[in-house]
């Protein structure tokens, strides 16, 4: 347990900034990051919003086929967008 | 180092003990600090000593297996070892410090030969031990029964009761870890609540700018731990 608060390592860092409503108190912008390797990104991704839809119930989420992910690298360029909706129904 | 004065304890369960329930307790009092993730209690490992926060708080989380999520706080209103009071060695919980700080702690030997020789000692932490549940229940209802933003609201006013001034520190990672959620649930939540102008979040640190706010805004998922709080430990001094 302790490791996952350590810093640094070679692992890259990605952004999974949420966007939950239109305008700029819409976007939940993940100042921490998570530490995954690039293969495995898209696959972490899809988990961490599979996860959030069946579990997660947040006032300001209706519906979570609504929001979006955007994924950033640690130099801030956008690695990819996964909308909510995109993923399978049924996990 | 001195026995600690009982009037300059800010450990309140310490500090709101009748002069003669603390006697026994003041010359095993050791002053301790009490590092950031110092497992305080392992699950089912003997129970040697119990702990007064005077600064910082200790989660109470689930032993780990699997997901880790938060059941209690302790802070300096309370002490953290209420299974010897219960007349229990063990506990199957795990009990680390969420914030550093420092402390007092005496052996749990100690305490139970205090508890035997007064009664009334032994009330008071039975009292607290009943308020432990209290809030072992209360976040049961709130994950039950509250958004993401109202057990966030909860869990920040419940930190910002143990701590002095408004600055909580603390990652998203960790509190996403002690909610039970991914951490952009967290992200969001916190977001809400920023924009409601009740609190200001930096990396690494949450400011609670409207307390009252904030606790209107919790509603029924803060408040009833703390009221019995109130209640059970201002009786029997």
């Amino acid at each position: 347990m302790p490791g996952r608060w350590r810093k640094g390592g070679d692992m890259p860092r990605y952004f999974l900034h949420l966007r939950f409503r239109d305008g700029p108190d819409g976007l939940a912008v993940d100042e921490e990051g998570d530490e995954v390797r690039e293969p495995r990104l898209r696959a972490h991704v899809e988990a961490t919003a599979r996860d959030l839809m069946r579990r997660t119930r947040l006032g300001a989420v209706r519906n979570w086929r609504n929001c979006t992910f955007e994924v950033k690298d640690e130099g801030g360029q956008l690695v990819f967008v996964l909308p909510f909706s995109e993923l399978p129904t049924k996990r | 180092m001195a026995a600690p004065q009982q009037s300059s304890l800010r450990n309140q369960l310490l500090a709101g003990l009748s002069p003669k329930d603390f006697a026994p307790l003041r010359p095993h009092l050791e002053p301790i600090e009490l590092d950031l993730r110092r497992v305080l209690i392992e699950p089912n490992e003997p129970i040697e000593h119990v702990y007064f926060h005077e600064h910082g708080y200790t989660s109470i989380t689930t032993n780990g297996q699997g997901s880790k999520i938060e059941l209690g706080l302790i802070g300096r209103e309370g002490m953290v070892g209420v299974p010897i009071a219960l007349g229990v060695r063990t506990s199957p919980l795990q009990f680390f410090v969420q914030l550093a700080g420092d402390g007092l702690r005496m052996t749990s030997h100690e305490l139970e030969d205090a508890i035997d020789e007064r009664p009334s000692l032994h009330r008071v932490l039975l009292r607290y031990a009943q308020v432990m549940s209290v809030q072992t229940s209360g976040t049961a209802f709130a994950n039950a029964e509250h958004t993401m933003e109202r057990r966030l609201a909860r869990w920040l006013l419940m930190c910002h009761d143990r701590v002095d001034g408004d600055d909580i520190p603390i990652t998203h990672e960790f509190m996403a870890m002690m909610l039970g959620v991914r951490r952009a649930g967290v992200t969001t939540a916190t977001q809400v609540l920023e924009t409601s102008g009740l609190i200001d979040a930096k990396r690494g640190v949450i400011t609670v700018l409207d307390r009252k706010g904030l606790e209107e805004f919790a509603d029924s998922a803060y408040g009833l731990p703390e009221a019995e709080y109130a209640r059970q430990m201002a009786k029997g001094r």
